[in-house]
């Protein structure tokens, strides 16, 4: 014959009900001969449950799933975090240092370079001025020579 | 935890070498063979490093290994890949574990035997209840967290424990009660 307090039993012993819960399965065992005996096979029972010998993997276990994890594509933070590395970063910033100064001189050289290009397209042009001894300002005044004979000057 | 979500390995070997018996030895009351306790658990692990960006610190660790564990236990045996077998001898007595070297022959007869009964014990409940068996037994985990590992509530996991306790220890209490009871007289 079993009562519905046997139902507590394991939790009783395992120390997972409440004090109340405490209090009234103690009071219940104390008049249950057939819990008392339950609750006595549960314990002795648990108490050599503890004590039977543990599975232990082998060595190789642990060579094995390195291996496997060492063979899996790296998730997308770790191939991120391996452009940061010192080792990259450093060779990296010097290589990104180098372009820039290429790319500024490049810039600098490229637009001297179109000077010269205008330069050389307007060469003729600007050899006449020279023969006649005229100056950049002496050009402005040729420029706006109509307007300022409108004004009254010579 | 949040290493090995970063794809740091040795962090990963870190955590296996602290963890790895744990699991092994879940597995090995799942399964009940060495071998294939052993595959579980290297599944186990590549899944936790594979998934490792699931786990949120807001969860106990060893919850959410055991979720994992759990988890692939159950539906390994559930596909049918992993059968719960016991290697019997020739009186038909199931696999049984080996003593520690140190114990008396007859001691380490006696917990190869008892081991055997409660392996064979085990294999007669399902699959949560050997679950949540396991947990509380052999891993030390309080209901609330079986609970958390196995989705359930305490109180199903208190009837889960329960059950599976009585069914072990009625199978113990007939062992001791019969093919124990001559082995002691004979010595």
């Amino acid at each position: 014959m079993s009562c519905t307090v046997e139902d507590e039993l394991t939790a009783y012993i395992d120390g997972e009900l409440t004090p109340d819960q405490i209090a009234f399965v103690r009071g219940h065992l104390g008049s249950c001969p057939a819990c008392r005996s339950t609750e006595a096979l549960l314990r002795r029972t648990v108490s050599e449950l503890a004590a039977l010998p543990a599975f232990e993997p082998s060595a190789a276990l642990r060579r094995r799933i390195l291996a496997e994890v060492d063979a899996l594509p790296r998730p997308w933070g770790e191939r991120v975090r391996s452009w940061f590395r010192p080792g990259v970063l450093a060779p990296a910033g010097v290589a990104l240092a180098t372009a820039a100064i290429v790319l500024g001189v490049m810039d600098r050289h490229a637009a001297e370079r179109r000077v010269e290009l205008a330069v050389a397209q307007n060469f003729e042009l600007l050899s006449d001025y020279e023969v006649v001894g005229l100056s950049p300002d002496d050009l402005e005044v040729v420029e706006q020579l109509d307007q300022l004979q409108k004004e009254g000057r010579p | 935890m949040l290493r090995v979500a970063a794809g740091d390995t040795a962090a990963f070997a870190s955590l296996y070498d602290r963890h790895h018996r744990s699991v092994a030895r879940f597995a090995h009351r799942f399964v009940q063979d060495a071998g294939r306790a052993e595959e579980l658990t290297q599944d186990i692990f590549v899944k936790l490093y594979r998934h490792a960006g699931r786990y949120r610190p807001t969860a106990r660790f060893r919850t959410f290994l055991f979720r994992v564990a759990a988890n692939h236990c159950l539906n390994e045996v559930r596909r049918g890949e992993y059968r719960v077998t016991h290697v019997a001898d020739e009186e038909g007595h199931p696999l049984q574990m080996p003593a520690p070297e140190s114990e008396s022959p007859q001691r380490a007869a006696e917990a190869r035997e008892l081991e055997a009964t409660v392996a064979a014990a085990l294999g007669r409940l399902s699959e949560r209840e050997r679950t949540a068996f396991a947990l509380c037994r052999f891993e030390g985990m309080a209901y609330r967290e079986i609970a958390e590992v196995l989705s359930a509530s305490e109180a199903a996991v208190k009837s889960l424990i329960h059950r599976a306790t009585l069914s072990v220890a009625r199978a113990v209490e007939a062992w001791q009660s019969g093919a124990h009871a001559p082995a002691r007289s004979e010595a």
